[in-house]
């Protein structure tokens, strides 16, 4: 009768350390695709959406300086015009701030690389406008023309095609990260009924289990 | 405790298993519901926020490219850039705008971006209509209103169009924001739910352990 008792006992005591354990498991395992969910929100936010934005403004700030540039010289005079010369300087020292903030973002190295392509070909379109004011300033606006047409576009185009290519790559790893949250989300999903699961065949089964087969014993 | 003391340990134990599958159900419940929101934030993040980045972004690169075209037209002679080159890429950007226009009207807008959308479309409309004499007087040989029309009016306008795509970017960023923070808030509610859950378990592994112990030993 003692046998069997402390039988009894092991059985239960088994079968509470499971119970344990399952939740504990699954429990852990929850809270750690959380934390990795929590994670691949945030790369969302900070190192995709906050740099599309800053991406988005570097191209509209180059536009700005572009148009800005054309004025300059279709005006025709070999005075360079103050506002306007301040206005670019305002444009590039933004253009400076952005990409700080945007180089301490986390890059991928598609994107290291574009970045690193648009700063190269920013320096060349940099250095035809330097050449195209000087010809402004020696009077030579035909010429001037001419090179911010000619050079001067082809650096412009070849500039704003790395940061068309890193707003892509924003919006694609910014889906590849959605996608891979979406899973963990799910499985965080399967988790929550896997212990709802448990918790209620666990209890069914020893409520029955003293129900029936210990209904002698009471 | 009367009820305790006079049922046999069958009830008792039936009770708190009863009790225990009701809490860890409740408990796994709201956690479901909480880890549904989460996954409604990532798809919102990326469908409405993310995209529309890229989009609102790439609009203002459409005006910018005709603005620069438009000045072109404007300053040189008609034989260096045609009427019809300008009002093709003006068309063109038509096209391209009101794919761009849709697909963000599809996406979920919030008040202010609705304003800001409906702002912006207004001042589109302007601004097309601004464009359309400055083509005008050109073509009709009245080069210098053209070129005042231009400077003035034009570039209000452009500005006002660029402004609110400017207002519908930072939306982006705020509402962004405010996702963030809603995810960072439900992720770490559902990792004290799994707490929860793993600290019940705990807790009634000793409440009937203990109990069996005292039971068996008598």
């Amino acid at each position: 009768m003692i046998k069997k008792k402390i039988a009894q006992f092991g059985k239960i005591k088994n079968a509470l350390i499971v119970v344990f354990l399952l939740f504990t498991v699954s429990g852990l395992v929850g809270i750690n695709s959380l934390s990795k969910v929590s994670v691949s929100f945030r790369s969302i936010y900070e190192d995709r959406l906050v740099p599309s934005n800053q991406v988005a403004l570097m191209s509209q700030f180059e536009y700005a300086i572009k148009s800005l540039i054309k004025r300059q010289i279709l005006d025709g005079s070999a005075e360079l015009d103050e506002t306007e010369m301040a206005s670019i300087k305002t444009y590039n020292a933004s253009i400076d701030s952005l990409q700080k903030l945007y180089s301490n973002t986390f890059l991928t190295p598609a994107e290291y690389e574009a970045f690193k392509q648009y700063k190269v070909n920013k320096k060349l379109f940099d250095d035809v406008v330097a050449k195209v004011f000087s010809l402004v300033q020696l009077n030579e606006p035909v010429q001037a023309a001419q090179l911010f047409e000619s050079e001067g576009y082809s650096t412009f185009d070849a500039m704003i095609l790395p940061l068309q290519e890193i707003a892509l790559i924003q919006v694609k790893v910014g889906e590849e990260l959605y996608q891979s949250s979406y899973d963990r989300i799910n499985n965080v999903r399967r988790i929550s009924f896997i212990t709802l699961g448990i918790a209620f065949t666990v209890t069914l089964f020893i409520a029955l289990y003293y129900t029936f087969i210990h209904y002698e014993r009471d | 405790m009367h009820w305790f003391y006079k049922n046999k340990h069958k009830s008792k134990l039936s009770a708190l298993f009863v009790g225990l599958v009701v809490l860890v159900m409740l408990v796994g419940i709201i956690g479901l519901s909480t880890v549904g929101k989460l996954s409604d934030s990532f798809k919102t993040l990326y469908d409405d926020r993310l995209v529309p980045e890229r989009n609102v972004a790439k609009m203002m690169e459409l005006f910018y490219e005709t603005e620069i075209g438009l000045e072109s037209f404007v300053y040189s002679n008609a034989d260096v850039v045609s009427p019809e080159l300008v009002q093709r890429a003006i068309a063109k950007r038509k096209t391209d705008l009101n794919l761009l226009i849709a697909e963000l009207a599809e996406t979920y807008l919030v008040d202010d971006e609705k304003l800001y959308l409906q702002q912006f479309k207004d001042s589109y409309a302007a601004y097309k209509e601004v464009e359309k004499e400055i083509i005008r007087l050109k073509m009709e040989g009245k080069g210098e209103e053209a070129e005042k029309m231009l400077q003035q009016k034009g570039q209000e306008s452009l500005h006002s169009v660029i402004s609110h795509l400017q207002e519908l970017m930072n939306i982006q960023l705020e509402v962004g924001k405010t996702l963030y923070t809603d995810v960072e808030n439900i992720t770490g509610n559902v990792k004290v739910l799994f707490l929860v859950i793993m600290g019940i378990a705990l807790v009634s592994v000793i409440i009937v352990g203990l109990y069996l112990t005292f039971y068996y030993y008598e």
